[in-house]
């Protein structure tokens, strides 16, 4: 059962479903990443959703990481750290849940004393666990060991990973110093002093250093800077291993090998990475990960401001490759890392042009996570649509429902019906109102929660909110569908019912506007051992059509009627900002998008038409060299060796090392590429496929950058 | 198949493997049968009866003419005896020089290896306690079984093709090198299992039920580590080798990927859950002073073998510590001294440095 808290301990008064979930430990935290399953360190991060900066109080001291706005510009979207300054020991282990509802009522209360249009809304992310923690941050000063390159450089690339191998020889210069700028380890051992707040900082010379210290032994070299720690979750010892996601993308934004022959990085463009901590990877949740993306981004920014300045130049030409996300979300442009992302694009546009953020797709086409439902999918008031939680799943899993932005929800309700079996819980309704016990003192969005029970155990949640005040959206969580040691709940694995209904007074849907369903991804790319199953939607009017099973015949990816759950819109929720450059994969020996390439919305107007709604590819890169040959290669860990990556993960650096090439050299930064893939012979060239396939591989295309084999 | 070390051999069909390298045979198993033919099978020696019925009546009949003798006690005879003759001689000469003691000093109890009455490594036992420390880094080193589970299954035995591999290496022209490197690898393995009987130290899968072992558990004590003894002692041997060779224009590369490959062996063992870092800091300082007697008696002159003397603590394994930070986390160099060439040792050697390729 949920127990009720004190009002100034309420967690859902200050934040999202997201956060309430996994902070409290009748819901969904024994399930979370160990460092939170287990009781964080009282070092917190968030981002404040409103004008004006987040200042300390009382009850919460609050960091600000190296931020970059022009001067006499306010942010929309703040990251920041905070920690409770009464706290003897921030190692202790605390209740999460309402130790930060106090600090954020605090925060809340001081940031709503001035004036400002709309009070600001947090979002509470992942903590930071104590070893990173760096007691005396130097806010606002340039790390001190930095070495200025003899010439003034004439592009920077950024990678935002994990694992990143920063000693490795690809990223030499010509006279063997590296051409890392910066790279900041957010989840790194900290120092004494520093000037990030949290994790460790490697400047050039230091890296170098690091090099003549180790100069045949790169595995003792991280062992040395601990750049590798077993014994800290959110760092691990991946570096360790034969390779990383974080090694494969930033050795094919950034590195010269012999992998790549034809597209070197000359030593003017300087690298500045940006190391994320485990948690994000780990996480299957929506959640947590706002504030490390988007004070790395800022971070990037700002160190490239740095360089810049040195060189008494203005702002340098910039391309950030950030091959991460996370697949449900709103994708209007309107979550908190899109309104970000777009205003610090434009922000920076304004001095700099040749300012990109670079991001994958997705590769979730089959994955039967997106459904899209318009008013003729109603049966009278009813639209069902099931959800089905594969067995031994030991993560949360996450379903989002968000209505058009325009409908009134009056009347509105969902719905959700276990599988039938014994021991099952009672159908668990929730309405989409706001609790006026919540939502009554001007705290945040309007929301309402309900708790999914049996036998006075909470299996899940299922909230409604108004997301940012601007659009309705309801969430279910559910926890694992296998008992873990010590927890004796679990769900239900099996098929479960989704039933959004209306009163015959509701409003109904409008031509042309859809109920929209995205499923967060619940698996493990980076083998960090989180036994996540991915859960899926079925429609049970048409439960084979999906993209699992090519429409028609077996080389065709279009199908004359997209279905209701399909790959089209199921892309990543992260990329969704108008200004970022969202790179979707092809195979090279065929030309054809690859088959988990994510594909941007499609939809069918009432005449029968097709057209494209919502975030789109803009290019197709090389994520496949041919169907029996998948992934393609990049380098390893370490020195001289090699490793394969499937999936848009590896399309995006591609894009990223074309474009920071042709920045540097003045060229357009789509100089080189192609047009559109050919749609392929195998497929119907009608209209309708035309917008499918453009859907899937954007209007350019990029040539290959690693050598085929 | 690899578990079953000890009893060693596809010997027996002259040509095929029989010495050392062949996966699978561990222990004294590298000579066992090497180059010995064995019994022919029923029909060959039928046929050879009858062929012998049917030649005889070709001779002349009388008393056989004398011959002349071999050399007498002298290793020139060794070219002709079956290899796994070889590996009893090399045994029995490095053994015999051999000797041990279990200590009990105020409660300390320790492991002391001599060698002619030297000593050579004293090896102190660990605590229960450190014990169950260390298994915090076995369980961490699971994470790195996805990656190496080929090396660690193919290294169960005697790993020869790894160092093979170095040293670009072939059956046809480094036949004396890879039994040089058996012999090395028989007599580091006979010396850590005299010092695993006497210590007796439980396997981290008993300690800690987290640990799941990807191999199977063997069924010796777990410190000293005999991979790591091994591969530190033949690390030893063909550094020193390699150098005398002067045929590699890239020495130093090979030797610092031998360094590299014998800290590599030793560290797969805490991967697959059986062996702690201990275990290996244990092994590379048995295997180092084995590795330089063995130079000794081959021979090699001026290779003082250190008396060492290891007090494990809980630190984790990596050669960098071994060779840069070892007085520090428990290696302590208690004096040193030379002994004297053996004659199958010397003969061993000077065949394997007539190997060099010269490139």
């Amino acid at each position: 059962m949920y127990l009720k808290r004190a009002l100034e301990e309420r967690i859902d008064r200050y934040a999202g479903p997201y956060e309430r979930w996994v902070f409290s430990e009748e819901l969904g935290r024994p399930f979370a990443f160990p460092a939170i399953a287990q009781g964080p360190s009282g070092y917190y991060t968030a981002l404040m959703d409103g004008d004006g900066l987040p200042e300390d109080s009382e009850k919460m001291r609050v960091r600000l990481p190296p931020l970059w706005k022009p001067e006499h510009k306010s942010l929309k979207i703040t990251p920041f750290a905070f920690h409770d300054p009464q706290m003897n020991d921030p190692r202790r282990r605390v209740q999460q849940d309402t130790t930060v509802a106090r600090m954020l009522g605090s925060a809340r209360t001081r940031a709503k004393r001035r004036p400002a249009a709309i009070s600001p809304r947090f979002r509470v992310n992942f903590p930071v666990a104590p070893e990173s923690w760096v007691n005396d941050y130097q806010t606002g000063t340039a790390p001190s060991q930095w070495t200025p390159p003899t010439r003034k450089p004439k592009a920077i690339i950024g990678v935002i990973d994990d694992g990143l191998p920063f000693a490795h020889r690809s990223f030499l210069n010509t006279d063997g110093k590296t051409r890392i700028s910066h790279c900041w380890l957010q989840s790194g051992h900290a120092t004494q002093t520093a000037s990030v707040p949290f994790g460790r900082e490697f400047v050039n010379a230091e890296i170098d250093h690091l090099r003549q210290q180790f100069p045949s032994d790169e595995r003792q070299l991280y062992r040395h800077a601990k750049a590798t720690a077993p014994d800290m979750d959110e760092l691990g010892s991946h570096l360790m291993r034969h390779t990383t996601h974080g090694a494969h993308v930033l050795g094919l934004a950034a590195g010269n090998s012999s992998l790549f022959p034809d597209h070197p990085l000359e030593d003017d463009i300087l690298i500045i990475g940006v190391q994320l901590p485990n948690t994000i990877a780990w996480d299957t949740s929506g959640f947590g990960k706002e504030m490390y993306m988007l004070s790395a981004l800022h971070y990037i920014f700002e160190r490239a401001r740095r360089i810049a300045e040195h060189f008494q130049s203005p702002e340098l030409p910039l391309v950030v490759n950030f091959s991460y996300g996370w697949s449900a979300g709103r994708h209007d442009g309107n979550s908190e890392m899109a309104v970000a992302i777009e205003e610090l694009l434009k922000l920076r546009r304004e001095d700099q042009p040749a300012t990109e953020i670079v991001m994958p797709i997705g590769n979730n086409f089959q994955s039967r996570m997106h459904g899209r439902f318009s008013e003729q999918d109603f049966d009278g008031d009813k639209l069902t649509v099931q959800w089905h939680l594969q067995p031994d799943d030991r993560t949360s899993s996450y379903l989002e429902i968000w209505l058009p932005k325009t409908l009134d929800p009056a009347g509105y309700k969902v719905t959700l019906t276990a599988p039938d079996r014994p021991g099952a819980p009672a159908p668990t309704s929730i309405d989409v109102s706001p609790d006026m016990d919540l939502s009554g003192q001007d705290d945040g969005d309007p929301r309402r929660f309900e708790e999914i029970e049996v036998n006075g155990d909470v299996i899940g949640q299922m909230s409604a909110d108004k997301h940012r005040g601007s659009r309705w959206r309801i969430m279910i969580a559910l926890i694992p569908t296998i008992y873990r040691r010590d927890v004796t709940r679990k769900a239900p694995s099996g098929t479960w019912t989704v039933e959004v209904s209306r009163s015959a007074k509701s409003e109904k849907l409008d031509e042309g506007e859809d109920i929209m369903m995205w499923l967060q991804r619940d698996d493990d790319p980076s083998d960090l051992k989180t036994h996540g199953r991915q859960s899926y939607l079925i429609t049970p009017k048409l439960p084979q059509a999906a993209h699992s099973t090519p429409p028609e015949s077996p080389v065709r990816r279009y199908p004359a009627k997209v279905p209701n759950v399909s790959g089209f819109g199921a892309t990543n929720a992260v990329g969704t900002s108008p200004s970022t450059t969202r790179v979707s994969g092809y195979v090279l020996r065929s030309g054809r998008p690859s088959d988990y390439s994510g594909a941007g919305g499609v939809k069918e107007l009432p005449d029968g038409s097709y057209v494209s709604w919502g975030p789109q590819p803009e290019v197709s890169a090389v994520t496949d060299y041919s169907r029996i040959k998948p992934g393609i290669w990049s380098i390893g860990t370490t020195s001289g060796t090699r490793s394969k990556l499937i999936g848009t993960s590896a399309a995006a650096p591609t894009v990223a090392r074309l474009m920071v090439r042709n920045a540097a050299a003045n060229r357009p930064l789509l100089d080189g590429f192609g047009p559109e893939l050919d749609l392929p012979s195998t497929e119907t060239d009608d209209d309708t496929t035309l917008v499918q396939h453009k859907a899937c591989v954007g209007i350019h295309t990029a040539p290959p950058v690693t050598k085929a084999g | 198949m690899a578990q079953y070390g000890g009893i060693g051999g596809i010997g027996g069909i002259g040509g095929i493997g029989g010495i050392g390298g062949i996966g699978g045979m561990t222990g004294i198993g590298g000579f066992l049968g090497a180059q010995d033919p064995g019994g022919y099978s029923a029909v060959t020696t039928h046929g050879l009866q009858t062929t012998a019925e049917g030649l005889l009546h070709l001779t002349m009949p009388g008393v056989a003419t004398a011959g002349t003798p071999l050399p007498f006690d002298d290793t020139a005879n060794n070219d002709r005896w079956a290899t796994w003759v070889r590996g009893s001689l090399y045994v029995s000469e490095f053994l015999s020089r051999v000797s041990y003691e279990a200590k009990d000093t105020n409660g300390t109890k320790s492991i002391a290896l001599s060698f002619e009455n030297h000593d050579a490594v004293e090896l102190v036992l660990p605590s229960d306690a450190l014990l169950a420390e260390q298994c915090s880094h076995v369980r961490d080193y699971a994470d790195l079984r996805g990656d190496r589970g080929a090396e660690i299954v193919s290294q169960l035995g005697f790993p020869t093709e790894y160092f093979a591999m170095i040293l670009g290496m072939h059956a046809a022209q480094h036949g004396k090198t890879i039994e040089l490197i058996t012999a090395t690898q028989v007599m580091a393995a006979h010396v850590a299992m005299i010092a695993k009987h006497a210590l007796a130290v439980r396997r981290p899968d008993q300690i800690d039920g987290r640990i799941l072992p990807m191999i199977p558990t063997p069924g010796h004590g777990s410190f000293p580590s005999a991979h790591a003894t091994e591969a530190y002692a033949v690390l030893t041997v063909l550094e020193a080798l390699a150098t005398s060779w002067d045929g590699f224009n890239d020495l130093e590369n090979r030797i610092a990927m031998l360094r590299g490959l014998a800290e590599r062996i030793a560290v797969n063992r805490t991967v697959a859950g059986v062996h702690y870092p201990i275990d290996s800091w244990a092994g590379a300082v048995l295997g180092t002073a084995i590795g330089k007697v063995i130079l000794n008696i081959a021979g090699h002159t001026g290779v003082p073998v250190e008396e060492l003397r290891y007090e494990p603590q809980n630190q984790d394994f990596s050669d960098f510590d071994f060779t840069q930070n070892g007085s520090t986390m428990g290696v302590h160099i208690c004096g040193q001294f030379q002994t004297s060439a053996a004659p199958h040792f010397s003969w061993l050697w000077g065949k394997a440095l007539s190997e060099t390729q010269k490139v």
